[in-house]
């Protein structure tokens, strides 16, 4: 595959993205998407023949959102602003069936007859506000960098639960139901340094597109300086909506005045050119902002992290026996929470494979190493109250986690692409009682976005997660969940 | 004061007549899809004019989501007119009542019903040689699942609704005309300091086949803004098009603002049957009669005047019901619009119905709806967004004894994006 991969690297158009350096590019995007999405979850258990458990658990939910983010790069700053205020909500049943496998005494086969079930729904609705800025500051141009992540979120939450219990030993019938209100928000701050850099060839790719476009106009003569300066103005693109109320009007006068100085002249353009031109430039990745702009290069980054969190939680809960109320009550909880990590490790890369075809993705690695504190206090309205410090030194490694995302997007039209994503990640941590707790999992997904004319996007993905727990010694836990997820939205700027 | 504004602002409006432009034949076709929501606040009083007053009261809240395609193809010529319509929809409503007696007693419950279903039309007339007498048609057909769930209840249930269709023939006279590509002509050209009576009139006649293209071009775009360039360049009207003509030009053709500019009135008069099937044993065939008029008179290029009425008579062929006589529906439209730019429209209007069940028992319904202003914003990339608050009255003698007065408040908000 990556052999294959290679070659199609070796043959692709007259000129290489990657040569295309721009001294600074940016993005600047305000846009709306709303989206919904399933996810089923199923797990069987067999234990020594005795018990067979059925696990399952159904999810549903959409969103609305709001953005707007900022991306600038030049020679010694990288930096991006992004800020989103969404509103959404879900449902979520599931249920468990333990059974009792038995022999039976006459035909010699194993039956099974119902042990124990257990049954809830949640519905969810929330909103929330958030703000990241992540900067990196290049003192000699390259390679070298420090910088400062800093995020801020705040959420505001309701649940309206209800379950069921049934248990054939003890003859009941247990339901509650409870409204649970939590208002959370958090501040992280998370300063880096590392090697490398990576490097946006959206606004180069975009420029090739339109010397394709061009290649049929008799006075255009393909060459790198064009090239250039398109992808440059691409690359100013950013500056247009802060100048003007209408941008394209003036962003694509200027590309004609650009044309017009590398020898092809208005006259020769025609409207088809224009508007393929302008169906073509889509240099926002917006559905997917966590890798925008087909990155280029490698980053190994290393950052401590500093995480304050305050929450506040309301619980009011009904436990209803056979239509009688065995249990109500009604707790506040403060939870108060620092955090201390010496150390995160990310590595990201991107690589155009073909002009067509881009690879990129991360891996980050969290151990608790050198030094992790965390302290958190909860005081609740019901008299509990906890105050709690955990400190690893050193010489006391047992916890971490990694992940690991990787994706390759073929662009099959200008404004259409395929994505397939792999992503995965392990987790290790000793709890109280000194007992391992181990779990992977690996997802892969498919998906397809469609920019219309520029503005309005959809995206429709599906795929499914697979997970394995495990707890000291005992018999590891599987579980598998496909999940699908339609969004659209539109961007105004 | 206002006339002399209204004067004043509409010098530049009427240098051309709208109704001037004669385009042999315009036709628009439309694919969209839309979705959105309507809430309403009703409020029902329930009189008894007998010995005792006896009032009652309802208040209703309904939230209503709605999510539907929507395929029309329109066409008027000289010698026919032809309108196809398809409309798949899906709609999500909750509404939740509140009953409040005279008395002191209070009862409330909620509904939330889903719908998925559709329905379609045709109608079409040719016109006898180059008079303004022609013969016609129309059919109609509608059909819909409904699944409700009763929060009162806890009951769900779900049913077909009663499915109709109708086949009507007849004739009628007069002929109506859009002129919404000449309107849209205008609009482009005089942005461009080019606008003539000839350049309209060019510009219009392309404009106005846009509606081939689509039929005959999976990707019309192509060939149609191609074909009308060449047009422009051909008939010297421009010397090129620039990037930001080319933006304009798609910006105006794609809002769907000025689509329906309609100039001329048609009357019809068609009769026929309609067959209903209700519930699961009962259908019912129905000789009905229908007369309607269409029409409209564009004031000037931004401002238009437009109207309709429908009346049909039914008469049917069975009595499943005691007593049962023919029935009388009338609807009436009238709405006044502005246009700014090629952004926005706002309009305002009223419309009424007239449903007369055994009307010769004098047992009938009369609605009146008042749209203060209705706003649709074009956004771009052909995306409209509409607003429309709404009062509605409702006035319904139920039986002899028993007059019900309703009032609404609604507001509907929609967003329509055209597909084709």
């Amino acid at each position: 595959m990556l052999v294959f991969l290679f070659l199609l690297s070796q043959v692709d158009s007259v000129y290489r993205l990657t040569d295309f350096r721009l001294p600074q590019s940016g993005a600047l995007e305000f846009w709306i998407e709303g989206g919904g999405g399933l996810n089923k979850t199923g797990s069987f258990d067999e234990d020594l023949g005795y018990f067979w458990i059925e696990r399952f658990t159904n999810s549903q939910g959409g969103w609305i959102r709001l953005f707007i983010s900022l991306d600038r790069q030049n020679e010694r700053h990288d930096f991006s602003l992004y800020s989103r205020v969404d509103a959404s909500g879900g449902l979520s049943n599931g249920e468990q069936r333990t059974y009792d496998m038995s022999l039976d005494s006459i035909t010699y086969r194993m039956y099974r007859e119902l042990h124990s079930y257990s049954g809830n729904s949640s519905s969810r609705t929330g909103e929330g506000v958030y703000l990241s800025e992540d900067w990196f500051y290049y003192p000699f141009k390259k390679v070298l960098f420090v910088g400062l992540d800093a995020s801020f979120g705040a959420d505001h939450d309701f649940y309206d639960d209800f379950s069921q219990r049934y248990h054939r030993y003890y003859n009941d019938s247990i339901t509650s139901k409870s409204k649970r209100q939590l208002v959370s928000g958090y501040l992280g701050l998370y300063p880096q340094f590392g090697v490398g850099r990576l490097r946006p060839l959206e606004y180069p790719s975009r420029a090739l597109a339109v010397a394709e476009i061009l290649e049929d106009k008799p006075s255009f003569k393909n060459n790198p300086e064009l090239v250039q300066k398109i992808a440059e103005l691409y690359a100013r693109r950013w500056e247009y909506p802060v100048k003007y109320w209408h941008p394209d009007w003036e962003f694509y006068e200027d590309m004609e005045e650009l044309l017009a100085q590398y020898g092809v002249p208005p006259a020769e353009m025609g409207i088809r050119s224009w508007m393929r031109i302008i169906e073509s430039s889509s240099v926002w990745d917006v559905w997917d902002y966590y890798y925008r702009g087909r990155p280029y290069g490698l980053r190994l980054s290393v950052s401590p992290t500093f995480q304050q969190s305050i929450s506040r939680h309301f619980d009011k809960m009904t436990q209803t026996d056979y239509d009688s109320v065995s249990y109500a009550v009604e707790d506040l909880t403060k939870t108060y929470e620092f955090y201390f990590n010496s150390a995160t490790v990310v590595l990201e890369g991107g690589y155009p494979l073909t002009k067509d075809l881009h690879l990129q993705g991360e891996m980050g690695f969290s151990p608790c190493l050198f030094y992790n504190y965390r302290w958190y206090k909860t005081e609740s309205s019901t008299g509990y109250q906890q105050d709690t410090t955990i400190i690893d030194s050193l010489w006391k490694i047992k916890n971490y986690h990694a992940y690991y995302n990787t994706s390759l997007r073929y662009y099959i039209i200008y404004t259409l692409s395929i994505t397939l994503k792999l992503s995965g990640g392990l987790e290790h941590y000793v709890d109280e009682d000194s007992l391992y707790h181990n779990s992977w999992g690996n997802g892969i997904t498919l998906g397809t976005e469609y920019t219309y004319r520029n503005r309005f996007f959809t995206e429709l993905s599906g795929g499914f997660n697979v997970h394995r727990s495990r707890i000291t010694h005992e018999e590891p836990f599987w579980e598998l969940s496909p999940k699908v997820r339609f969004s659209i939205g539109y961007r105004f700027f | 004061m206002v006339v002399l504004l209204l004067t004043l602002f509409m010098q530049r409006d009427t240098t051309y007549n709208l109704g001037d432009f004669r385009i042999p034949e315009e036709g628009i076709m439309r694919l969209e899809l839309k979705g959105g929501f309507t809430f309403g606040h009703r409020e029902e009083l329930l009189r008894y004019d007998t010995t005792e007053v006896e009032d009652k009261r309802y208040l209703q809240n309904t939230l209503l989501n709605n999510i539907g395609l929507c395929w029309d193809l329109n066409v008027n010529g000289e010698q026919r007119f032809i309108h196809l319509g398809l409309y798949p929809d899906f709609m999500l409503y909750y509404q939740d009542y509140l009953r409040q007696y005279a008395v002191d007693s209070v009862q409330s419950w909620a509904s939330f019903d889903s719908r998925a279903g559709g329905s379609g039309t045709f109608y079409g007339g040719w016109y006898i040689g180059e008079s303004h007498w022609f013969l016609g048609g129309s059919s109609y057909f509608s059909e819909h699942g409904i699944m409700r769930y009763n929060y009162l209840t806890e009951d769900f249930v779900f049913n077909w609704s009663d499915p109709r269709v109708e086949v009507l023939l007849g004739g009628g006279l007069g002929k109506v005309r859009n002129v919404g590509a000449a309107a849209r002509a205008w609009l482009f050209l005089e942005e461009n300091a080019v606008a003539s009576y000839e350049n309209i009139d060019v510009l219009g006649n392309i404009l106005a086949k846009e509606w081939k293209y689509q039929l005959k071009y999976w990707r019309y775009h192509k060939y149609f803004y191609q074909d009308l360039e060449n047009l422009l360049l051909e008939k010297s009207i421009v010397e090129r098009l620039s990037p930001y003509q080319a933006m304009r030009l798609r910006e105006i053709l794609d809002n769907t603002n000025q689509f329906d500019r309609l100039s001329g009135t048609r009357i019809s008069l068609l009769g026929g049957l309609g067959y209903n099937v209700y519930g699961r044993d009962n259908d019912d065939l129905e000789p009905q009669i229908n007369l309607s008029i269409l029409g409209g008179y564009p004031i000037s290029r931004r401002w238009q005047v437009s109207y309709s009425s429908y009346n049909t008579l039914y008469l049917p062929l069975y009595h499943y019901i005691e007593g049962y006589r023919p029935d009388l529906r009338s609807s009436i439209e009238l709405y006044i619009s502005h246009y700014i730019g090629d952004s926005w429209m706002l309009s305002s209007g009223l419309s009424g119905n007239l449903d007369a069940n055994n009307f010769l028992d004098y047992t009938y319904s009369a609605v009146l709806n008042l749209v203060p202003v209705q706003i649709i914003w074009y956004l771009d990339n052909n995306i409209d967004l509409q607003v429309k608050p709404s009062y509605t009255i409702e006035i319904m003698k139920v039986w002899d004894n028993v007059i019900r007065t309703n009032r609404q408040f609604g507001l509907h908000a929609n967003l329509t994006w055209r597909l084709r």
